[in-house]
């Protein structure tokens, strides 16, 4: 589940930010973002164990 | 002199010197005590300094202390570390390695050979292990240990497997595979503490991310989840009754400006008018949430930032089980890098390791979403997809406000004139008079005028000149005149008696001229009073009938914004464009 | 994705038209906020147009029975606006007593019915259940009831 939020030590104190915009301390990024397609993939997926994918025409 | 008194005076004189030189004495010794005084408070001020001195060096002896014992643990927990999780830093080299190849699209051999099996062997409890093997065996075309390697991993971390390879397999086109992940991904999580990376998850499935069936998809789980948090009508009404706040948000000004006779002369003015403006809500409502609707949302380059960052944590962040031991390595960095201060210390803690990440209940979410966005920071989209699953109670708390409204108009409409409606009124201090507008205008009118005749007539009959009652005396005094007079002087008392009568019969006759022009004057007043007040009257029946239509022109578009949240229920499919499908009566029942 | 579609209609569907049964094990709020459906429309209209008494006596007996099985909840009769024409605007339906009545607008009507005036003169309601806590559920042309 969710990564523990409880803090032992004593708060830090923070200003409000609106939850959906919680962002961590900047960090260098582990990629460099390109965001291309692995051409070398097999046409199977992974998927959750017990799950069977159907192969269906239309990619969704 | 005698030497008695040459004695006496030598004594005097002694004691007189005596005294000054104690005279003396005395000022020096006050002199020495201000001297002393001001050692005193030298001594003070050292004292105080030599307290600082040594707390000081207390303080410093403290964070000496500190360091050292840092320094201690430090080397300590390092070894720990090392020894229980060091496996763990290879993984993490290994995790952002392949989740490089996979951004570039080009992920090596030398890569998968890295993340052999043996790596879910080493790392025994780490979820991130078995799920490279998996992505490495997927890249391998090795479909069998793919399989063991998401059984494990999913064994270990449902949660962060689903998420992982949900995001991973939409980046590498995968839409489909990666739904049923994200399904994955939303049934291991707790719907009472949603934190930020569910926040990111909901703006990229409402921006269109995964595609309308992942939409569909996920409103599955959040249904569930809303059915699950809503176990009681006391919070199903609670949410209704906030969806009503923002109808009553909606009501319109008062409308006197408009109808300012109405506004005046009926009692029943301000119930018209709060009716007014609570129907004009639905037009206000349609301006809002018709916007909503069709607001063609382009989804933001933001997203797939937050998605790279979402992704980035997932192959840097600590493992659970690491967790204690890494907090207790920060704490002791950052005591030494900040020269043993305790508390500069605990400021400067890294805050991923301790971050206080803000969780949320879904049923918070949803509704904050919908009607409050700006307050916990969601975008548009993620707002009107919200308005979607709020549907049910949006309709329920408009019908019920509507049926509210409807319920405050008045069954009669009244006219009340008071003494003070005009000055005319004031003046024949004219009753109250009260009519209702359920009887037809001319019988009003002929009731209002017969009312102010009734009024006035006791007031203009009273200034009527009473003939009869001035004649009287004249009349008697004449005779009596006469009868006196004309024995006595002859004609000439019967002249002068006629002279004198004439006179006073002439101030009466003028008298009776003005009574009458009185009589007139206040005659006119009044017909101006009437017909001021018959106006009134009318002006009022106009209003009357312009209010009338301008409520119903109002309240008739109550149908439009049930048509309107019928078509936002379906517009939660962000992405492609919604049909608009005709309301089934069987689907609006209370879900 | 029109599969999935049509699945997510159907099973919109099925909550929409229970059995009798389900509707029982609902819980009751929500089942007393059911749609009304057309068999009692249809019999409340036909109450309203001018029967004789047993006809009339058998249909209220129909509709107080309608109403405990769906609904859980019989309102003591329904107040709607009046389609004879003037001086009549509105009417009363008495499910226990068996009374129509109809009224002009400077008519008194009896209490509890008396506050559904004004919601049967807008004329956006099919007609407004009146129940003996004093509670008024306003019903909609499709079937749709306000609570």
């Amino acid at each position: 589940m969710t990564s523990p939020t409880q803090n032992g030590s004593s708060a830090v104190p923070q200003e409000v930010v609106p939850w959906a915009q919680q962002a961590t301390k900047p960090q260098p990024r582990a990629t460099s973002r390109v965001r291309q397609m692995v051409r070398s993939l097999p046409s199977w997926d992974p998927l959750p164990p017990g799950e069977i994918l159907v192969n269906r025409h239309r990619r969704d | 002199m005698s030497v008695n008194e040459a004695r006496i005076l030598h004594r005097i004189n002694e004691v007189q010197s005596a005294v000054t030189s104690l005279n003396q004495g005395v000022i020096q010794v006050s002199g020495q005590v201000a001297h002393v005084g001001q050692r005193a408070e030298e001594t003070r001020n050292d004292l105080q300094q030599l307290a600082r001195d040594f707390a000081d060096f207390v303080k410093r002896s403290e964070r000496i202390a500190n360091i050292q014992r840092a320094e201690t643990r430090v080397g300590v927990v390092e070894a720990q570390l090392e020894n229980q999780f060091g496996h763990h830093n290879v993984v993490r080299r290994f995790a952002t390695g392949l989740l490089q190849g996979f951004d570039v699209g080009l992920v090596s051999e030398e890569t998968v050979r890295a993340v052999s099996e043996q790596l879910m062997v080493q790392n025994p409890r780490y979820w991130l292990a078995p799920v490279l093997v998996a992505l490495g065996a997927w890249a391998s075309d090795d479909q069998e240990l793919c399989e063991r390697g998401i059984q494990e991993g999913f064994r270990r971390s449902p949660d962060r497997t689903s998420l992982f390879l949900a995001l991973v397999l939409r980046r590498q086109g995968r839409r489909e595979s990666s739904v049923r992940w994200l399904r994955q991904y939303l049934a291991a999580q707790d719907p009472h503490a949603l934190g930020r990376n569910f926040a990111v998850i909901l703006e990229c499935i409402s921006q269109g991310a995964f595609g309308p069936s992942g939409v569909e998809i996920v409103q599955e789980r959040l249904d569930a989840w809303r059915a699950q948090l809503l176990t009681d009508e006391d919070r199903q009404q609670a949410q209704v009754g906030r969806w009503r706040a923002e109808m009553d948000r909606h009501v319109g000004p008062s409308a006197q400006p408009n109808f300012p006779r109405l506004a005046e002369v009926s009692p029943q003015w301000p119930q018209m008018d709060a009716a007014l403006s609570h129907a004009a809500a639905h037009g206000a409502l349609i301006t809002k949430y018709a916007a909503l609707a069709a607001e063609e949302i382009t989804p933001q380059d933001r997203i797939e930032d937050a998605v790279d960052d979402i992704l980035d944590r997932l192959v840097r962040e600590f493992d659970e089980e690491e967790l204690p031991l890494r907090r207790e390595h920060a704490e002791h960095r950052a005591v030494i890098r900040n020269g043993g201060d305790l508390d500069a210390a605990r400021r400067d803690l890294d805050s991923d390791l301790i971050a206080l990440e803000q969780k949320l209940d879904y049923l918070t979410i949803q509704s904050e979403s919908a009607l409050n966005p700006g307050k916990i920071g969601v975008s548009r989209a993620t707002q009107r997809m919200a308005v979607s699953s709020c549907h049910d109670w949006f309709a329920r708390a408009h019908a019920t406000f509507c049926g509210d409204y409807r319920q405050g108009l008045p069954t009669d409409v009244q006219v009340v004139f008071e003494t003070t409606h005009n000055t005319a009124g004031v003046v024949f201090k004219l009753p109250r008079w009260t009519g209702s507008f359920t009887r037809p205008m001319p019988e009003l009118e002929a009731d209002l005028a017969g009312h102010w005749d009734r009024a006035s007539r006791p007031f203009i009959d009273g200034l009527a000149y009473n003939w009869g009652r001035k004649v009287i005396a004249p009349v008697v005094v004449l005779l009596l005149a006469l009868l006196i007079l004309v024995p006595v002087a002859g004609v000439a008392g019967l002249i002068i008696t006629m002279i004198g009568g004439g006179i006073w019969f002439l101030v009466l006759y003028i008298q009776s001229q003005a009574a009458a022009k009185l009589q007139d004057a206040v005659r006119e007043l009044l017909a101006r009073g009437k017909q001021d007040s018959l106006q009134q009257l009318r002006a009022a029946g106009a209003e009357l009938i312009d209010w009338t239509s301008a409520f119903r022109r109002e309240d008739s578009r109550e149908p439009q914004v049930r048509a309107l949240i019928g078509d936002l229920a379906t517009a939660g499919a962000a992405a492609s464009p919604y049909e608009r499908r005709v309301a089934d009566p069987g689907a609006q029942s209370g879900a | 994705m029109e599969f999935a579609q049509r699945r997510r209609v159907e099973t919109r569907l099925d909550a929409g038209t229970p059995t009798q049964d389900r509707q029982l094990q609902r819980p009751p709020n929500q089942a007393a906020r059911a749609p009304r459906h057309a068999g009692i429309f249809e019999a409340v209209h036909r109450i309203d147009a001018g029967l004789d008494e047993a006809t009339r006596a058998q249909l209220a007996q129909w509709i107080r029975d309608e109403y405990q099985s769906q609904f859980g909840d019989v309102p003591l009769g329904f107040f709607a606006r009046c389609h004879l024409g003037p001086p009549y605007v509105d009417h009363r339906l008495d499910l226990w007593q068996n009374i129509v009545e109809h009224y002009a607008p400077g008519d008194t009507v009896p209490e509890p019915f008396a506050r559904a005036r004004m919601l049967a003169r807008t004329g956006s309601y099919d007609f407004i259940e009146v129940y003996a806590s004093g509670e008024l559920k306003p019903v909609l042309n499709d079937g749709s009831v306000v609570a």
